[in-house]
């Protein structure tokens, strides 16, 4: 079925891809989010894409969850990402150009950094260029910290609140490049998507915590958007000013990812 | 028929003709922990048979009728006598017998409330009570304290994978949502000469205790949102680790059943020697020298491959029953799940980590991650495929039969051939005498295991009496703890631990929501006073019923059903002291459950809490019982929490404050038994509670916060924690000194906040006699103490706050 | 059928978390804060029909993290000739998984090895290493070995000099 041509605003649902393999959990909060934010959404285990059941191009979202896949055990991320790099590559490079969305949250930023699909100079770079390593506490750190939005590559996510707060549940989500190159051209492309403020809880370099791809189309980021998509999931809910329809700021992330894939419905090629 | 000659895969070991010491010598080198009357149980029932058992038999029955498996000693026969009392109350009638103590207690409170939201109690692996017209919960909690103490990481892991596996394991598979765990340990600056041969320091204990959940618990991707870590001398030896999980599970889902012909297939993790002889370890005391198979590491993502694969083969209805391989391995799981039916199993099919372990060996592991299913057999096909996606191994390793008999063979040959009715129903009940003697137990839990770093504060310094109690490490924050536990994954997460203006102010419950497609949510707390229980099980008991249901409360939201779960842990099963502790404790739970309508839904005993101090005396832990309590919130939006909203409300005590500081906290710091032991005023407190939650309903009340470890300065102070405001408290007169006032922990009490425009109608639906006003709020952010208007104590907010925090800053 | 030793260590001091949380235990242990000095590596031990160009491979794209690590692969066959490494001095105490003992990164491994297209009998266990380049005394490393980081029920403890 081919869907070229159709207008935004036509009936036709986005359809988002969540990706899992054993030790990914966050599956189930993201569908939710992306649910709420108008996405028709599947979950697969990443067996099925890899098989060939499943193909990528029919979705216009797709999404690598937190978690621990395969138990983080070598280093957070590095198997599954192997899996996509080894097995996957040609489908993700076709995906990726066709300007449609992929999105990691926390363990899918440590999928997508370690298979080369970020930074993304090129559409996938052919050495890992950056890294999450362990925090600088050595620990695994469950708390809710300050963002700063920046305006990005990732265009279609300007206008999210300029500061906020996200969850971040993380043991290895500290942010480093491989050379301050690789940090120069990140800020030169505007690949910077969001920003630990006031406090770098982990010890990111420039306290990076999300960026995206040069072209904006792949985005990811260690703190959970997805755990944020109703006030009554911040920490200091009880006393936070009322607003329209209870939404925590998480819920825009995803709000706009499924407007900006409704876009890509007009006229863009698949 | 089984015929008694030399087999190649078990061997015969001869008691039919045994006597008695034999047959205890046999018990003993074959670690089966079997007394001398189950030994001689097994010796009639083999001389009606006409043959001697081989080895994988006995193993399966003293797996099967293991403390850890069979609750022998609280399922006892009990004769209870009182040689001493010196104010506690007296039981009703001495000597009290009871046929079995855990039916006429525990059990007991549960039948008679006879709740038509309990839908399934204490026969499957958790409890399960109503939640909506779709699902309902189920919630267990389980100990594993000897591994804990052996290997803390590996033991506390295993622990909480085993609980999460009861979920899995209950009715046809609960989907796990929340974890709650409660640890007591020694202090963790006891000298290293106080510590027995070859324990653990307390610190390492709690380090590697504490890595162990994050990482299995984690990695599962099931919040840890609730929980709490006692410390007290008396665990020095023998810590105590209780993992629970709560799950959700549709209504239509929550009885299992299996059929003749089913197979029985294994899934999950491969099966080792690890593990060997778990079950009857736990039933015997901690002592240097203990095998090492015994101590396990776990493998989170094998759980939750094989949750993952188990929840979809759930829903598409492909297997009729499920279990999960907890104490005793196979042969408890597929005896139990066999129980009605009979099986046979072929061990040779078991898929093995390392070749050489023997049947029984196969038959009775403990290795981790592995659940039991029955599968009729035209949907076998389609659950090996389902499993393999998910890279899991599911192996075909029997039948259900329907000849009521257990029947196990390796390549053919026959190693257990059982009937299921002496397996199950076989044992001899335990005769046990409970003598209560007031004296002994003071001088064994008073005396012996006074608290190391207590004392040194005057009752008159108010001041340096807060900072100490802010400081002691049972109320000092655990944040350092709960940040590395992920208490956020599955989104549902609303009362976390840790809340308020800085994130950091303390809660009561915890609420989440199981589904995130409905506000209607789920509390969870826990009740536990193992200072009080030095002086009386008794109130121990009742007092911790009443402060877990207090917590619940606390929370607000329209709590509806609500419900608890007990965990008894104690310390020598043969020591008459003991059980008679274990008797009023009992008779506490059953009282308080029943006047608060709260049934017990499920439960678990562990005993042999024991453990050898350096001068070679055996001691016992202190008598310990966790109260865990599940309620359902109808709307999690309208919840409360402690943190104070405004500046120039009224703060009120609701409850009546009696100069009661025997066993609490304070009394310890004081070094002060002087005080009265606390009343447990229940049908008062049941009375109270429906009208604060009458004011609640009526937005009266605009935080909560239960008094309990503290009293109410404490409870002050924290919340301010939770605010960016401060409190002034005045007790006024209650005709007893201001230190009891402010410091006691007289139970079936909250300290609430009322906006000044709603004094009238929250003092009317409370009653003036309960609801104490004790101060207001304000903008500075201090906690100010006056007595006749004056200040005697002023500190900021700040202050207490760093001190609070820093006791387990590094833990 | 070959045995190798992969040691994956950090490049610089500041990726090395673990080893500044350990040096505090190290102090704690009773050695003088100047001389607490550790260093942490993971270290992988890889059996099977493994090629030295495969075994490069799977240090490189499966075991490290180029942008803070480093690899040392070392062949376990006693090769003729092969000099023994240059001292460094201090201890280095290597903690490894008991045979039997669950070791789920070792398994981890074996699933990245089949990945990267090696197949057959392939066995891959995980340990831990920890280096105290100024320690001075054998007795201080092992207890802290045995109070702190190990555990003799279930891991085999190795100590020697660096």
């Amino acid at each position: 079925m081919s869907l070229v041509g159709k207008s935004n605003g036509h009936k036709e649902p986005v359809n988002a891809l969540v990706v899992r393999a054993a030790g990914t959990n966050c599956d189930q909060e993201t569908v939710h989010a992306l649910t709420l934010a108008g996405a028709t959404c599947d979950v697969k285990h990443v067996n099925e894409i890899l098989t060939g059941r499943i193909r990528l191009h029919p979705f216009q979202i797709v999404v690598f969850p937190g978690g621990f896949s395969y138990g983080d055990d070598i280093a957070a991320g590095k198997v599954l990402a192997n899996e996509l790099r080894l097995r996957l590559k040609d489908q993700l490079q076709r995906y990726v150009e066709s300007g449609k969305l992929v999105i990691g949250i926390c363990n899918g930023f440590q999928v997508l950094i370690k298979s080369g699909l970020l930074p993304g100079f090129d559409t996938i770079d052919s050495e890992q260029l950056a890294t999450l390593t362990l925090n600088d506490s050595a620990r695994f750190q469950c708390e809710w910290v300050g963002m700063a939005a920046e305006n990005s590559a990732a265009t279609w996510l300007d206008g999210l609140p300029p500061v906020f707060e996200l969850p971040i549940a993380h043991g290895e989500g500290k942010f480093i490049t491989a050379s301050p190159k690789v940090l120069a051209l990140l800020k030169k492309n505007r690949q910077v998507i969001l920003r630990y403020a006031p406090v770098n809880p982990n010890g990111s370099e420039a306290a990076i915590a999300g960026i995206c791809n040069a072209r904006g189309n792949v985005v990811a980021m260690m703190p959970h958007p997805e755990r944020f998509v109703t006030r009554y999931q911040h920490p200091n809910w009880p006393s936070l000013p009322a607003r329209p329809n209870d939404v925590g700021d998480g819920f825009f992330f995803w709000e706009k990812a499924v407007a900006h894939a409704k876009s890509l419905f007009q006229g863009v090629a698949r | 028929m089984l015929s008694t000659s030399e087999k190649a895969n078990a061997k015969v070991v001869p008691i039919l003709s045994a006597v008695d010491a034999e047959l205890e010598s046999i018990s003993k080198t074959g670690m089966l922990s079997l007394t001398l009357e189950e030994m001689k149980t097994i010796q009639a029932y083999f001389k009606t048979a006409g043959r001697d058992p081989l080895d994988a038999e006995l193993e399966t029955i003293a797996q099967t009728w293991s403390e850890h498996c069979f609750h022998k000693t609280f399922r006892g026969a009990y004769e209870y006598t009182e040689v001493a009392l010196d104010g506690e109350d007296a039981l009703a009638k001495t000597p009290r017998t009871y046929e079995n103590l855990l039916k006429e207690t525990v059990f007991k409170a549960t039948t008679e409330i006879n709740a038509p939201w309990c839908l399934s109690v204490f026969k499957d692996n958790a409890g399960v009570i109503a939640f909506d017209d779709e699902d309902a919960v189920c919630f267990k909690v389980e100990t594993h304290n000897h591994p804990s103490a052996l290997e803390p990481y590996g033991g506390a892991g295993t622990g909480l994978g085993g609980v999460i596996r009861d979920v899995l394991g209950c009715g046809l598979g609960g989907k796990p949502v929340m974890n709650t765990d409660v640890f007591c340990f020694g202090p963790l600056d006891t000298p290293a000469s106080a510590l027995p041969e070859g324990a653990l320091h307390p610190k390492r204990i709690a380090k590697g205790v504490v890595s162990g959940v994050r990482d299995y618990g984690n990695r599962m991707g099931i919040p840890t949102a609730n929980g709490a870590i006692y410390f007290d001398p008396g665990y020095v030896g023998n810590p105590l680790v209780f993992c629970g999980t709560v799950g959700i599970i549709p209504n239509s889902m929550i009885e299992k059943s299996v059929k003749p012909g089913d197979l029985v297939v294994a899934v999950g993790g491969r099966t080792g020697r690890d593990g060997v002889h778990g079950a009857t370890f736990s039933s015997a005391p901690l002592e240097k020298g203990i095998t090492s198979s015994v101590v396990q590491i776990g493998h989170a993502i094998m759980e939750k491959k094989t949750m993952d694969a188990l929840l979809q083969a759930r829903n598409k209805r492909l297997y009729r029953g499920v279990t999960d391989c907890g104490a005793g391995g196979f042969s408890s799981a597929i005896g139990e799940l066999g129980k009605d039916t009979g099986v046979r199993v072929d061990l040779e099919k078991a898929p093995l980590k390392y070749q050489g372990l023997a049947p029984w060996e196969i038959w009775i592991s403990e290795s981790q991650e592995r659940m039991v299913l029955a599968v009729p057999p035209e949907n076998w096909n389609t659950l090996r495929t389902l499993f393999a996606n998910e890279n899991v191994e599911a192996v075909v390793l029997g039948t259900f039969t329907d000849d009521k008999r257990l029947t196990v063979a390796f390549n053919n040959d026959v190693v257990v051939s059982l009937d299921m009715d002496f397996l199950h129903d076989g044992a001899p009940k335990l005769r046990l005498k409970a003598e209560w003697d007031t004296n002994i137990h003071r001088k064994r839990y008073r005396e012996e295991n006074l608290p190391v770093a207590a004392g040194g504060v005057s009752r008159e310094d108010i001041g340096g009496t807060l900072k100490a109690l802010l400081a002691h490490p049972v109320i000092a924050s655990k944040e350092s703890v709960v940040r590395q536990y992920d208490h956020e994954v599955q989104g549902g997460s609303i009362v976390k631990p840790f809340m308020g203006a800085e994130k950091d102010g303390p809660t009561d419950a915890a609420v989440f929501r199981p589904k995130l497609s409905t506000w209607r949510g789920v509390a969870v707390s826990n009740g536990m006073n193992t200072e009080l229980g030095k002086w009386d099980p008794y109130v121990m008991a009742k007092a911790a019923v009443d402060e877990a249901y207090r917590n619940l409360i606390s929370v607000g939201g329209g709590l509806k059903e609500a419900a608890i779960l007990d965990n008894f842990c104690w310390g020598d099963q043969k020591n008459p002291h003991d059980l008679a502790a274990l008797v009023r404790a009992s008779e506490g739970a059953k009282e308080a459950a029943l006047a608060y309508g709260l049934p017990f839904i499920s439960g678990k005993d562990s005993f042999h809490n024991t453990w050898r101090a350096p001068d070679g005396q055996l001691h016992s832990i202190p008598p310990t019982l966790l109260i865990s309590a599940i309620g359902v919130i109808d709307d999690v939006r309208q919840c409360l929490t402690s943190g104070l909203r405004d500046a120039d409300n009224l703060l009120y005590v609701v409850g009546e404050t009696r100069a009661e500081t025997r066993g609490s906290l304070v009394a310890a710091l004081w070094k002060d038994d002087s005080g009265r032991l606390p009343m447990v005023k229940l049908s008062e407190s049941k009375s109270l509670y429906k009208k604060l939650q009458a004011a609640m309903k009526h937005k009266f009340v605009l935080s909560c916060h239960d008094l309990s470890d503290g009293g109410l300065a404490v409870a002050a102070a924290e919340m301010a924690f939770g605010s960016a405001l401060g409190v002034e408290l005045e007790p006024g007169n209650k005709g007893f000194d201001l230190g009891s006032q402010l410091f006691n922990e007289t139970p079936g009490r909250f300290l609430v906040e009322v906006a000044v425009a709603n004094k009238e109608v929250f003092e009317q639906t409370i009653g003036l006699l309960f609801a104490d006003r004790v101060g207001k709020t304000v903008k500075k952010p201090s906690v100010a103490i006056r007595v006749d208007g004056k200040i005697v104590f002023e500190e900021t907010t700040r202050a207490l706050k760093d001190i609070w925090k820093r006791t387990l800053a590094g833990m | 059928m070959s045995t190798y030793l992969i040691e994956i260590h950090p490049k610089r001091a500041e990726f090395d978390p673990l080893g500044r949380q350990v040096k505090n235990e190290l102090i704690e242990a009773g050695e003088p804060p100047k001389t607490a000095v550790v260093e942490t590596s993971r270290l992988f031990r890889i059996g099977g029909n493994v090629t030295a160009e495969q075994i490069q491979n799977v240090a490189t794209t499966l075991l490290l993290d180029p942008i803070v690590e480093t690899a040392t692969v070392e062949d376990t066959a006693p090769v003729k000739g092969k000099k023994p490494a240059k001292a460094r001095g201090g201890f280095v105490l290597d903690i490894w998984p008991k045979p039997g003992v669950t070791d789920p990164v070792g398994e981890t491994v074996e699933k990245g090895l089949r990945d990267l297209g090696i197949s057959g009998e392939i066995s891959a266990a995980s340990a831990q290493r920890y280096f105290f380049p100024k320690a001075s005394s054998e007795s201080l490393i092992k207890n802290l070995a045995k109070r702190s980081l190990a555990n003799e029920l279930i891991h085999v403890i190795d100590i020697r000099k660096g």
